[in-house]
């Protein structure tokens, strides 16, 4: 899996989201993460794989605390990506906006005449 | 004339949705001739570089429009449109997704529930395109799909026109 799949895939789930955002107001141990849910030690420490994986956060080397922190560049990476779609529909409607203008260019061709042109009519 | 238009891009990871906001200066008849009518469709529908060509376009309720977009280097990326609802000049939804020139449906990719909304306002078109992604996942593989590498080359392309162009 490449790693922007890996990145949508472990943001797909409410429970590591809630995670990623408690860790993102500084690093916290397992027992800390885990509190605010009903869930097993074990199971948060899927979860915790599951973002590790994604290089969404690190793990301490301190083998009794091994504090959890936020990485931010993966989620750069979706970010970037997502302005990237933003940008082809900005490309998409710069054309449209082309059209329109050409099609107003040309009022005896319009469908709904411009006030311009009800004048014109009338004189 | 150079002021900016409005253009909303707003992206909801939890809710999967992006919502596209434009407003467009001209009336709602042609803008909405614009997004519903194949001969306009395919003058704007795909960004620079990048043709657009429409095989067929049957614009009812069941009915699909089926369509290509080419790169500059001819890669062609098949695309369809099912019309599940229309009030004309007001609002049409479907799914979208990609497809064969047979029009049967790439499976591997999860199509995308849109629904686009159309307003007049002062003699401009506000349109409202709500896209709604099945998972993240499918979020992602849409972009991925059309948009990656290459594309950002052909975005490039783009301003360096426009910039020529003075805009």
């Amino acid at each position: 899996m490449d790693h922007l799949s890996a990145t949508f895939q472990a943001l797909a789930d409410p429970t590591r989201r809630a995670i990623l955002a408690r860790l993102s107001q500084g690093p916290a141990s397992v027992n800390d993460i885990a509190a605010p849910f009903s869930m097993s030690l074990p199971a948060v420490s899927k979860h915790l794989k599951v973002l590790e994986r994604a290089q969404l956060i690190a793990r301490g080397k301190e083998a009794q605390w091994r504090p959890c922190a936020l990485k931010a560049a993966p989620l750069k990476v979706a970010t970037d990506w997502m302005e990237q779609y933003r940008r082809f529909w900005e490309a998409r409607f710069d054309r449209l906006d082309d059209y329109l203008k050409e099609l107003q260019a040309q009022p005896a061709t319009a469908k709904a005449p411009t006030r311009k042109s009800r004048k014109k009519r009338s004189t | 004339m150079n002021t900016h238009p409005l253009f909303n891009f707003i992206v909801e990871k939890d809710a999967r949705t992006i919502a596209v906001e434009r407003v467009f200066a001209a009336p709602l008849d042609p803008v909405w001739a614009a997004w519903t009518e194949a001969d306009i469709l395919c003058r704007w529908w795909a960004p620079k570089p990048y043709t657009c060509v429409v095989k067929s376009l049957d614009f009812r309720e069941g009915g699909r429009w089926l369509y290509f977009m080419e790169g500059p280097e001819g890669d062609r990326h098949w695309s369809f449109f099912d019309y599940e609802s229309i009030r004309p000049k007001t609002y049409f939804a479907g799914q979208d997704g990609f497809c064969d020139e047979q029009g049967r449906i790439n499976a591997s990719i999860p199509s995308t529930a849109w629904e686009s909304h159309f307003s007049e306002r002062d003699g401009s078109t506000l349109v409202k395109v709500l896209l709604r992604f099945v998972s993240a996942e499918a979020l992602e593989k849409t972009i991925e799909m059309g948009f990656k590498e290459g594309f950002t080359a052909g975005l490039q392309q783009l301003d360096e026109l426009l910039a020529d162009q003075g805009h």
